[in-house]
C-alpha cells in the first residue's frame, strides 16, 4: 500500500513539474541505525521512505551523515569513524569512499564533520594515533579538508584537541570548532583566527563550565545550541541554587556566541536544538523541555518513555524531533510538547550516538 | 596462631636514597615499605620467631596493633613470614605438555672465516671444511616452527653458525619461502643475524634493510683489544675489516637500531673504553657484554678477581646510564636494559631461559637442540624437524630445570630472576646443564640489586623512560628475548 | 597491603589480584582491555547523588556507550577493541541478552 501511494505521489510530483507549478521542499530525516543502515524518513508521511545498506564494515554504526543542499548525497562516517562515504540518496548506491586510516596509523574521526555551503568541500576532525607494537603514540589532531566529488583529503592542518563539531559558517569562509574553547578557523588557508572561551567563560561568577555535544543538528535553524552545566561561584555548594544549566549559541550567519545560565540544574540534557526563527531551544535525554531564548527562561518540561539523545526542530517550527539511543523516532508538538506520533526503525535497531539530520528535498 | 619467622629467602631489602625497597621473591614484585612494615620487617630479621607479646613490647609504643595486624597480614599473604611450625612447601614444577616454539635457529653453515681464541662451538671449521645447510632441512625447520607456533601471531627466524653470511644463498631462499607461507597463516616472520661482518657488501645490506633483519655484530671494541682475539683463520686482526664494514652498515642500514656484542676476556675487560668506542667512535645503537668464563680454553676465561673487576666496571657504566637515564637520554647499554626491563616488569621465570621450550636450534641433519650452542656438541638432541620435536624427552629435561633444589637455588633471594643461568656455560664448565653457574653467583646477586637501585633511581627522577625507551625496545625482536645476539663468546 | 606501596608491575599485579583472592594467578603479563577497566560512574553523578538521572532503560545506553569507547563505562568497546560485540544485537531492547562478557586475546 506504501509502495502504491510512494509511486503515485512520484507520479503526480513529476505531472506538477511539468506544469511548471513551484517546487514544494519536504523535510526529511536521515537516521543511521544499527549495524550499517540508513533510514530516510518522511516526516509528513511520518513513515520510513527507503532503507540504505552501506558496506558490510560500515557497522558497528554510521555515525555521523550530513546531506548536501539538494538532498540528493549524503556523507557518513562508517568502519568506526575511521572511513567516510558519499551516498547517493535517491539510489541509495555508494558512489565514494575514503579510508583515513592505514597499517600504521589509525585515524578517527568521531564526530566533528561539516559540508562547505557551496558543497565542494567537508572539514573533518581526525584524531591520529601511529600504532607500535607495545605502545600507541597520539599525534596531533587535525582538520581534514576532504574535496567532496572525489573524497579526496585535499589538505590536512593541525587543530587544537578535544574538538567534538565543526561547523561552517552560513557565508563559508569560516570553520567552527567546539572544544575548550570555540576555535575559529579560516575556512580556506584552515588557520585558526579567533577563540572564543568555553571553559574559560566568565570564571569569577561560575565554575568550569561543562559541555559535552557530539551531536551536529543545526541545519533547520543555523544556530548550533549546547547545554553546558555548572555552578555559581557566590553561593555555597550545599545550595542546590548554585547549580546552574546554560545555553551556549553560536550563530552561524552572524558568528555571535553566547553562553547564558537558564535555569537551576536538576537534570540532563545530553542536547539541544533551536527553532528556525532562533526564539526557542529544545533540551532533551530523559525530559524534553523547552526554552525561550528571548527571556532566557524555561518554559515546559515533560517526561520521555526512555532516554533520547538526538533533538531536530523541523524547518516550519512546529515539531520536535528526538532520536538516538533505542530504535524510534518520536515527533512532538514544539508549542504543547505532547507526543504526536513515533517512527520505528526496522527490526528495531538502535540509533546509539548517530546524529540524526533533518534535510529539504523539492517533491 | 603460633610464633611467627620470617622466610628469609622470600623477601630481600634494598635501601635506595632512602627508600627501603623490598624484592618479594617468589614473584619479583618490588615494593616500597613504610614505616611500620620497615620495623616489622627488621623485627622478624632481629629474631627467630616473634610472636604478639614480642611484638607489643618492642613496636606496640611505636604504631597501634590495628596498624601492626595489617602489616603482618600483609606479609603472611606474600609468605614473608609463616607459622613457624608450618614447613617449607615443596616448589611445584609445571608440567610440560607441549612446545610453543617462538623461534627457531638455523645453524646455516659451521664454517666461520674467522678463528676467534674463545668460541665456543665444538663443531667450528674453517670455511673450506664447512657444512653447510640444506633448504629442504631449512623449509621443514620453518614448517616446524610454524606448527609449533600456531597459537602466536609472531615468529622468529634466527640464522646463526658458524659465520651465517657464509651460506647467504640459503638465509635468501629461507626468506623468499618463510614470509609468504607466514603471511597465508596470518602470522609475522621476523628474521635475525649476529655476524662477524667481515662478508658484508652494500647488496646485502640493503636486502637486510628490506626485509628488516635484526641485525647484531660481534665485536670486542677498539683495534687493541678486539684484534687480541677476534682473528682470521691466518691468524691476522681483523679491527680494520670490521670497522670499515660496520661504518657502512650503520650507515646504510635503516630498519631497526643495530647492536653489538663484546665478549670480555683475559685482558679485554676496559667496558667503559669499549662502551664509548662502539657507541660514540663507530654509532651502535647498543652495546652488550659477555664475560667469558667457561671458553674451551682456559687461559682466555675471566678469572674470580677478573670477573669482579668487570662487573665493578659494568655498574660504573650503569651508573652513567642511571645519570643519562634521569636526564632522559640512553647511552645504549643492553645489559642495562634487560636488567631494568627485568626490574620493571617483575620478570619471574622458572627456567633460565627459553631454549627447548619457546626457541630451538637445528644442525644441518636437522636435528633439533636445545639452543644453538648446544649444536654440534655431543648432548643429546630433541627430535629432528622432518619427525618432530621428541616431546617427552624435552619435557623431562624442562622439568629437570625447574628444580634446582639440590643446587641451592631454592634460598638464593635472585632465583626467579636468575633460575639457575645458562644451560650451556654449566654445561661446559661443570659438564652439567643443571649446575648453576656458580662463579656468577654472588656477582649476580650483587648485580640484580645494582638493578633495583638503578630502577628506583630512574622511577624518580624520570619515570617515563621505561615507556619510552625500554618497553619499545621490547617490540623488537632480537633485541631483548633471549637469542643468540645476546651470547657470550662468537 | 596497606604498609607496601606496589613499586613495579609484577607488585601492582599481586595486590590487584590479592583484592580478588586469586593471588596465585600473578602471571607476568600486563594485558590491555580497553576502556572498560573503570567503575567510576563519571560525571553522570550530579551533584545530588540522584541515580535517576542515568539513561533509562539501561539498554537505551549501552551502545552510547560502546561505540566512542566512553570511559566510565562498563561495556566492550566496539570503536576499537570489540567492533562485532554488538552483531547479535542490532535491536538492543529485544537482544540485550546476546551481549556478551569479553576477555583480552592473548598475544604472542
Amino acid at each position: 500500500m506504501m509502495t502504491c501511494n510512494r509511486t503515485l505521489s512520484l507520479l503526480l510530483a513529476g505531472g506538477m513539474a511539468l506544469s511548471a507549478v513551484p517546487a514544494v521542499a519536504k523535510d526529511y530525516i536521515l537516521a543511521p541505525a544499527r549495524p550499517n543502515k540508513l533510514v530516510i524518513v518522511d516526516t509528513e508521511a511520518m513513515a520510513i521512505d527507503k532503507v540504505i545498506t552501506l558496506a558490510e564494515d560500515a557497522g558497528p554504526q554510521p555515525t555521523v551523515p550530513v546531506v548536501d543542499d539538494e538532498g540528493r548525497f549524503a556523507y557518513v562516517t562508517i568502519n568506526r569513524t575511521e572511513s567516510i562515504v558519499k551516498v547517493d540518496l535517491t539510489t541509495g548506491e555508494t558512489v565514494a569512499r575514503t579510508d583515513f586510516s592505514s597499517a600504521g596509523e589509525r585515524v578517527k574521526t568521531l564526530f566533528g564533520m561539516d559540508l562547505s555551503p557551496d558543497g565542494s568541500t567537508l572539514a573533518v576532525y581526525q584524531s591520529p594515533v601511529t600504532l607500535g607494537t607495545t605502545h600507541y603514540e597520539v599525534q596531533p589532531t587535525r582538520i581534514a579538508f576532504v574535496d567532496t566529488a572525489t573524497l579526496e583529503t585535499v589538505k590536512t592542518v593541525e587543530a587544537p584537541r578535544q574538538i567534538t563539531l565543526l561547523m561552517y559558517s552560513a557565508d563559508g569562509t569560516k570553520i567552527y570548532g567546539m572544544g575548550r574553547s570555540m576555535f575559529v578557523f579560516d575556512a580556506a588557508s584552515g588557520d585558526q583566527i579567533d577563540e572564543m572561551p568555553i571553559h574559560g567563560w566568565k570564571p569569577d561568577a561560575y565554575m568550569q563550565p561543562d559541555v559535552l555535544d557530539v551531536w551536529s543538528q543545526f541545519e533547520s535553524s543555523n544556530i548550533m545550541v549546547t547545554p553546558f552545566y555548572t555552578a555559581r561561584t557566590d553561593l555555597s555548594l550545599d545550595d542546590p541554587e548554585a547549580w546552574r544549566t546554560g545555553m551556549l549559541t553560536l550563530d552561524l550567519e552572524s558568528g555571535e556566541m553566547e553562553m547564558q545560565d537558564i535555569r537551576m540544574m536538576d537534570v540532563f540534557y545530553f542536547s539541544s536544538a533551536a527553532s528556525p526563527d532562533g526564539t526557542r531551544v529544545y533540551g532533551a535525554y530523559n525530559v524534553l523541555e523547552s526554552f525561550d531564548m528571548e527571556k532566557v527562561e524555561p518554559l515546559k518540561r515533560v517526561a520521555l518513555p526512555h532516554s533520547y539523545y538526538s533533538v531536530n526542530v523541523s524547518s516550519d517550527g512546529n515539531t520536535v524531533w528526538l532520536g538516538g539511543a533505542l530504535s524510534d523516532l518520536a515527533a512532538y508538538d514544539a508549542e504543547t510538547l505532547e507526543r504526536k506520533g513515533q517512527v520505528d526503525m526496522p527490526g528495531g535497531a538502535a540509533m546509539s550516538l548517530s546524529n540524526i539530520r533533518l534535510f529539504q528535498r523539492d517533491e | 596462631m603460633g610464633d611467627l619467622t620470617l622466610i628469609t629467602h622470600n623477601a630481600h631489602r634494598v635501601d635506595v636514597d632512602g627508600h627501603a625497597m623490598l624484592m618479594h621473591v617468589p614473584t619479583s614484585a618490588l615494593f616500597e615499605l613504610d614505616p611500620v612494615s620497615r620495623d616489622v620487617y627488621e623485627l622478624f630479621r632481629r629474631h627467630d620467631a616473634v610472636g604478639a607479646q614480642t611484638m607489643q613490647e618492642a613496636l606496640g609504643h611505636r604504631h597501634s596493633p590495628s596498624e601492626l595486624t595489617d602489616c603482618v597480614k600483609s606479609f603472611l599473604d606474600l609468605d614473608i613470614v609463616r607459622d613457624a611450625a608450618e614447613p617449607e612447601v615443596a616448589r611445584s614444577i609445571v608440567p610440560v605438555e607441549e612446545i610453543p616454539l617462538s623461534t627457531i635457529i638455523l645453524n646455516v653453515n659451521t664454517g666461520c672465516n674467522l678463528a676467534c681464541t674463545y668460541c665456543y662451538k665444538e663443531d667450528l671449521a674453517i670455511p673450506s671444511k664447512g657444512e653447510k645447510m640444506r633448504f629442504e632441512t631449512a623449509k621443514a625447520s620453518i614448517e616446524l616452527l610454524l606448527k609449533q607456533a600456531s597459537g602466536r601471531d609472531r615468529i622468529n627466524v634466527v640464522f646463526f653458525g658458524g659465520e651465517p653470511l657464509s651460506n647467504m644463498p640459503l638465509i635468501r631462499e629461507v626468506v623468499a619461502y618463510a614470509e609468504p607461507r607466514a603471511a597465508e597463516l596470518g602470522k609475522v616472520v621476523d628474521f635475525s643475524l649476529t655476524t662477524n661482518a667481515t662478508l658484508l657488501t652494500e647488496e646485502m645490506v640493503d636486502w637486510f634493510n628490506a626485509h628488516r633483519f635484526a641485525l647484531t655484530v660481534s665485536m670486542d671494541g677498539p683495534k687493541a683489544l678486539h684484534d687480541v682475539n677476534r682473528k682470521t683463520v691466518g691468524g691476522k686482526g681483523t679491527y680494520d675489516v670490521v670497522s670499515q664494514k660496520v661504518r657502512m652498515l650503520l650507515a646504510r642500514y635503516t630498519a631497526r637500531p643495530v647492536g653489538v656484542r663484546v665478549t670480555l676476556t683475559r685482558g679485554v675487560t676496559d667496558v667503559i673504553g669499549i662502551h664509548d668506542h662502539l657507541k660514540y667512535d663507530l654509532g651502535f645503537a647498543e652495546v652488550g657484554f659477555g664475560p667469558a668464563t667457561s671458553g674451551p680454553i682456559a687461559v682466555f676465561n675471566l678469572d674470580q678477581d677478573a670477573l669482579k673487576r668487570v662487573f665493578e666496571d659494568m655498574k660504573a657504566l650503569g651508573r652513567r646510564y642511571v645519570e643519562a637515564a634521569c636526564r632522559g637520554e640512553n647511552i645504549g647499554f643492553s645489559n642495562m636494559h634487560q636488567l631494568l626491563t627485568d626490574i620493571a616488569q617483575g620478570t619471574k621465570k622458572q627456567v633460565p631461559c627459553g631454549a627447548g621450550l619457546g626457541m630451538l636450534a637445528v644442525d644441518k641433519e636437522g636435528d633439533l637442540h636445545l639452543c644453538h650452542r648446544f649444536v654440534g656438541s655431543d648432548q643429546p638432541t630433541y627430535g629432528n624437524v622432518d619427525r618432530g620435536i621428541d616431546v617427552p624427552k624435552l619435557a623431562r629435561f624442562i622439568e629437570t630445570a625447574q628444580d634446582r633444589t639440590e643446587f641451592g637455588c631454592k634460598t638464593c633471594r635472585i632465583r626467579s630472576i636468575c633460575a639457575g643461568g645458562c644451560y650451556h656455560e654449566s654445561y661446559a664448565r661443570q659438564g652439567d646443564a643443571f649446575a648453576p653457574v656458580y662463579h656468577y653467583c654472588d656477582l649476580m646477586r650483587d648485580w640484580v640489586d645494582f638493578g633495583v637501585e638503578a630502577y628506583v633511581r630512574i622511577m624518580q627522577a624520570n619515570p617515563a623512560f621505561f615507556r619510552t625507551q625500554l618497553e619499545p625496545r621490547l617490540a623488537r625482536p632480537g633485541a631483548a628475548q633471549p637469542r643468540p645476539a645476546q651470547e657470550l663468546a662468537r | 597491603m596497606k604498609h607496601l606501596t606496589p613499586a613495579n608491575s609484577k607488585a601492582k599485579a599481586f595486590v590487584e589480584a590479592q583484592a580478588e583472592g586469586r593471588e596465585d594467578e600473578v602471571v607476568a603479563m600486563n594485558s590491555l582491555v580497553g576502556c572498560t577497566t573503570s567503575f567510576d560512574p563519571g560525571w553522570e553523578v550530579d551533584a545530588f547523588g540522584a541515580l535517576s538521572n542515568l539513561c533509562q532503560p539501561m539498554e537505551a545506553d549501552l551502545y552510547g556507550c560502546a561505540d566512542p569507547c566512553w570511559w566510565p563505562a562498563q561495556v566492550a568497546d566496539t570503536l576499537n577493541t570489540y567492533p562485532n560485540w554488538s552483531d547479535d544485537a542490532t535491536n538492543v531492547t529485544e537482544d540485550w541478552r546476546n551481549l556478551q562478557s569479553v576477555f583480552p586475546e592473548p598475544k604472542g
